[in-house]
């Protein structure tokens, strides 16, 4: 990808990195809603979730200095939200490491697979557990690959292969259910 | 890819589902600010101390500490026991700078990078105390040594008052705000 289209914002990055209040207004109208969902998916929280957008786009607006249009913005900023994210659970306590059993009536790959609606996939991604959400969202939704969520969640790949192989299971499995 | 997989990455959009209340952002933009004018607070404070420590410097100098060899010579007995208005002030000032310490480590714990630029001032004047104090053993009638002593004192309790002062100004500025929140 070339750099024009990475730095789409670069502009504006440049005016925020100066302190201009209204620049900062217009780049936060940019990301906030899909940080704010990113978020949510972690935290399973509205409510914590808007504390971790806000944490995160103030420590955002306040180093943005060392911000050096290495990678995008927006993979930048989402490594931020992650990490207020996953310190926040830490905080909680919440263990995000899972048995190793595989859920109960695993449906065969590709065994009467629904017509999937948004909304019920939606609900299901809600009722994960964290450890399965987190992973599923990091995979399927964010885009990580595998080595990059082992250095964001601290394990090995194959540990992060495995989780996300069960929770995607787990979540076929709600779905049928709540088909 | 499984199709449940397939389904999820074309239609990923429409499961960012929830948007960021309104208010969010005024919070943002509130802390930033609060932000700005404490860091503006401590380039101040950082200027302010920079001078003290010149000046204590100045009068140090002044006073012929620094300098190699000395003008004589006294034990630490004699220097306790030879200028007991000196050995009042320091006890004076010595207690009122512990109780500003006392005073600012809830506030400075709250605001590790304040501690860290308050330790780096603290350590100066420590340094130039002990070249004081020295130098003292050997001119402890010398009336600019002790003053030179005491503006040592002086500066210490400036800062720390300054630094005080601004600490307080921004956590009252954060109850504020929790209190326009409710």
């Amino acid at each position: 990808m070339d750099n024009l289209n990475i730095h789409i914002h670069a502009p504006l990055i440049e005016e925020c990195k100066k302190g201009d209040s209204y620049a900062q207004f217009k780049l936060y109208n940019q990301y906030s809603k899909a940080m704010y969902n990113l978020a949510y998916r972690i935290m399973n929280n509205r409510e914590e979730a808007e504390d971790m957008l806000q944490e995160a786009f103030v420590e955002c607006f306040r180093n943005l200095k060392s911000f050096r249009f290495d990678s995008t913005f927006g993979a930048w900023l989402k490594k931020i939200v992650i990490n207020k994210c996953l310190n926040q659970l830490k905080k909680k306590k919440i263990d995000l490491t899972l048995c190793e059993k595989l859920p109960e009536n695993v449906y065969e790959e590709e065994e009467e697979d629904p017509v999937y609606d948004n909304s019920k996939i939606f609900k299901c991604i809600e009722l994960l557990p964290d450890g399965y959400r987190v992973i599923l969202t990091l995979y399927l939704l964010e885009g990580y690959d595998h080595s990059e969520i082992a250095g964001i969640l601290d394990i090995t790949e194959s540990t992060s292969k495995s989780q996300y192989s069960r929770a995607k299971e787990k979540l076929r499995n709600l779905l049928l259910k709540n088909h | 890819m499984n199709r449940l997989e397939e389904h999820i990455r074309k239609n990923r959009e429409d499961l960012d589902r929830y948007t960021p209340p309104a208010e969010t952002w005024d919070q943002i933009s509130r802390e930033l600010k609060r932000r700005k004018s404490l860091q503006t607070k401590w380039i101040n404070i950082a200027a302010m101390a920079v001078v003290l420590l010149g000046f204590t410097v100045l009068v140090s100098r002044q006073a012929g500490i620094f300098q190699s060899g000395g003008r004589g010579s006294r034990s630490g007995a004699a220097f306790e026991n030879a200028n007991p208005e000196l050995r009042e002030a320091e006890i004076y000032y010595t207690n009122l700078i512990k109780s500003l310490y006392i005073d600012a480590t809830p506030l400075l714990n709250a605001h590790p990078e304040a501690e860290k630029e308050l330790n780096i001032d603290i350590a100066q004047l420590d340094s130039i105390c002990i070249d004081i104090k020295k130098d003292l053993k050997d001119n402890v009638d010398n009336q600019e040594v002790v003053e030179a002593l005491i503006q040592n004192y002086r500066t210490r309790i400036r800062i720390l008052e300054e630094m005080l002062t601004v600490l307080k100004e921004s956590e009252t500025d954060i109850e504020k705000n929790k209190d326009n929140e409710l």
